[in-house]
């Protein structure tokens, strides 16, 4: 074996190592970004849900699936953190499309508990003597009268 | 005991009256009146005391967190681990300038608390000193300006160092 070859071979082995060492690189920084992509997705989505909370709706069943997907992403468990993301996403459009009607129905029978629970004393004071009579005579409708003439 | 008494009515009336007030403040009351988050230290067992004293440089210390999120949305919340001393802890409005040494993140639901344990590397620059204090920061995310923000909500434990003999070979 000359020189040449010998010096051929080292340059095809430096040069075989440089493109396995870009490839591990790139490799590399494609999982950090997709990493990165993963969380900045998981924020966007954490940040619709909590706009939600804030108007007052109930996003329970959202932060329960939104937890599993951050200890996914926590663990790098990437694609399964974005797929479990994408559902979430789905379920926050549907809540957000019916928010309206949601918060006027909470609005609803939070104003009809309350007109309740303030015509309590007026109908107290209406109906309470009416029943008490009612039920007192009911209970002493078989009662006879005894009538003793006075002397 | 007649109901239709002139007093026993007028009782009648304004315990009536008073349970309707109470709970129409009730229904109208907001869940969360003072929003905050609280930080809590505990040892390995997740119980309060007892807590390590004695570390050597190096080790890996079990303790456990706890928050407590008494906000009206969930909380994204991140507990920043750093080594410092007497003169270095945070205040109520400024962190400890050392940098995370790690960084647990958590998302805690409206009104839950978590328990966690949590595994903390003794990683210290400075072996020669006697005493360092484990400061546990609480960070949340602001979805208003979309970064981690300082509560001013943190903890710390002053633990000795244990000096490792130096042995000589002969």
């Amino acid at each position: 074996m000359n020189n040449a070859s010998i010096r051929k071979e080292i340059a095809a082995l430096t040069l075989t190592f440089l493109l396995v060492f870009m490839v591990l690189i790139h490799a590399d920084n494609t999982m950090a970004q997709i990493e990165e992509d993963a969380y900045g997705e998981f924020i966007k989505v954490y940040i619709d849900v909590v706009k939600l909370a804030e108007k007052g709706l109930d996003v329970t069943h959202l932060v329960e699936e939104l937890k599993k997907a951050h200890y996914l992403l926590l663990n790098n468990e990437t694609s399964e953190a974005a797929l479990l993301l994408s559902s979430i996403k789905d379920e926050v459009k549907k809540l957000e499309n019916n928010a309206p009607s949601l918060i006027l129905y909470m609005n609803a029978s939070k104003a009809l508990l309350v007109a309740l629970l303030a015509s309590m004393p007026l109908l107290v004071y209406i109906l309470l003597p009416r029943l008490y009579l009612y039920l007192w005579f009911k209970t002493r409708r078989k009662w006879v009268i005894k009538h003793e003439p006075t002397r | 005991m007649n109901l239709l008494d002139e007093e026993v009515f007028a009782v009648i009336m304004a315990v009536t009256i008073i349970g309707s007030t109470l709970g129409i403040a009730l229904v109208l009351k907001p869940e969360i009146t003072e929003p905050f988050t609280s930080l809590g230290l505990l040892n390995q067992e997740c119980k309060i005391g007892d807590y390590p004293n004695r570390v050597y440089p190096g080790q890996s210390l079990v303790l456990c967190v706890f928050i407590y999120n008494h906000r009206d949305y969930p909380a994204l919340v991140q507990v920043r681990y750093k080594i410092g001393d007497k003169t270095t802890l945070p205040t109520n409005t400024t962190p400890s300038p050392h940098y995370a040494i790690k960084i647990y993140e958590f998302l805690v639901g409206v009104g839950e608390n978590i328990t966690e344990k949590i595994s903390v590397p003794i990683l210290l620059s400075d072996t020669n000193v006697d005493e360092v204090a484990l400061i546990f920061e609480l960070w949340i995310y602001d979805v208003n300006s979309n970064e981690w923000i300082y509560t001013g909500i943190w903890n710390h434990l002053y633990v000795n160092v244990i000096k490792v003999p130096y042995l000589e070979v002969k």
